[in-house]
């Protein structure tokens, strides 16, 4: 995950307020990918995330003369789409049963030294993802905001509508919560897979 | 070997679903960044047929007056 430089960001701020159509481009290429990972977590079905992506890109485009000069582009994006799949949730009532609907999603092969190596990586990423999975939502968009999407609390916090406080309650609910899923079958790797996650 | 949320796979969006969004987002934008051109020309265009009609009105009423 890259992080966006202020002045960089300030600066394509200031285009979109004009409608620059190449600023938007490069808004799109800088979060489209995180938040398609953001929101298919947290849906846990492609085609739901998939149209909640197109959304929050025209949300965009429909409020980008409206935006703020200082406004954060990061937070931003992710507070509609996460405002978007809350509203899409309580309008269909989403089942909360894809989990492994969403490894089938993953790709072939994911990084690691020796084959030995990265079969028990993936076998562990494969169980965390599902662990991810069967938090409730609450916690699991806590946790993929600050966990895997590497927002600040203050701002993961301003995306779920919370105090920092109260994120950071969730974000520790979630993490004890996964240690009892995978701490039962292997505590120290599921401790050493939550070692990333700070709040 | 150190596992953390961040190693979990990144999943990519649908790549032509991706270009047709950036398309008509950019198509929208296009619009919006016309519009005040548009909105500019309507204005002009309501001025100088406001000022034309209020000349009528004067020089109908200095005719008036001067009869």
């Amino acid at each position: 995950m890259t992080v966006m430089n202020r002045e960089t960001e300030l600066a394509l701020v200031s285009r979109l307020r004009a409608a620059d159509a190449d600023a938007f481009d490069a808004v799109h290429a800088h979060y489209n990918a995180r938040l398609f990972n953001f929101l298919v977590r947290l849906s846990r079905r492609r085609d739901v995330a998939e149209d909640l992506l197109e959304e929050t890109w025209l949300r965009l485009v429909s409020g980008s003369t409206r935006l703020r000069p200082d406004t954060q582009l990061g937070p931003w994006l992710f507070t509609v789409a996460r405002n978007l799949f809350v509203s899409y949730r309580r309008s269909r009532a989403l089942e909360d049963s894809h989990a492994g609907g969403l490894l089938a999603l993953w790709p072939s092969g994911t990084p690691g030294s020796t084959p030995f190596d990265m079969a028990a990586a993936n076998e562990t990423l494969r169980r965390l993802e599902a662990a991810i999975g069967s938090l409730p939502v609450k916690y699991r968009e806590a946790l993929l905001l600050v966990g895997v999407e590497g927002l600040r609390p203050v701002e993961a916090a301003a995306v779920c509508g919370i105090t920092p406080d109260a994120l950071r309650q969730r974000v520790s609910r979630a993490r004890a919560l996964l240690l009892t899923q995978l701490g039962n079958e292997e505590g120290g790797t599921a401790l050493a897979v939550l070692a990333g996650v700070t709040a | 070997m150190n596992i953390s949320l961040e190693s979990l796979p990144q999943l990519t969006p649908d790549a032509r679903r991706s270009s047709r969004t950036l398309a008509l987002c950019r198509a929208r934008l296009e619009q919006r960044r016309r519009r005040p051109a548009r909105v500019a020309g309507v204005v002009a265009l309501g001025g100088i047929a406001t000022a034309y009609l209020l000349a009528i009105v004067l020089n109908a009423l200095r005719l008036y007056s001067s009869s």
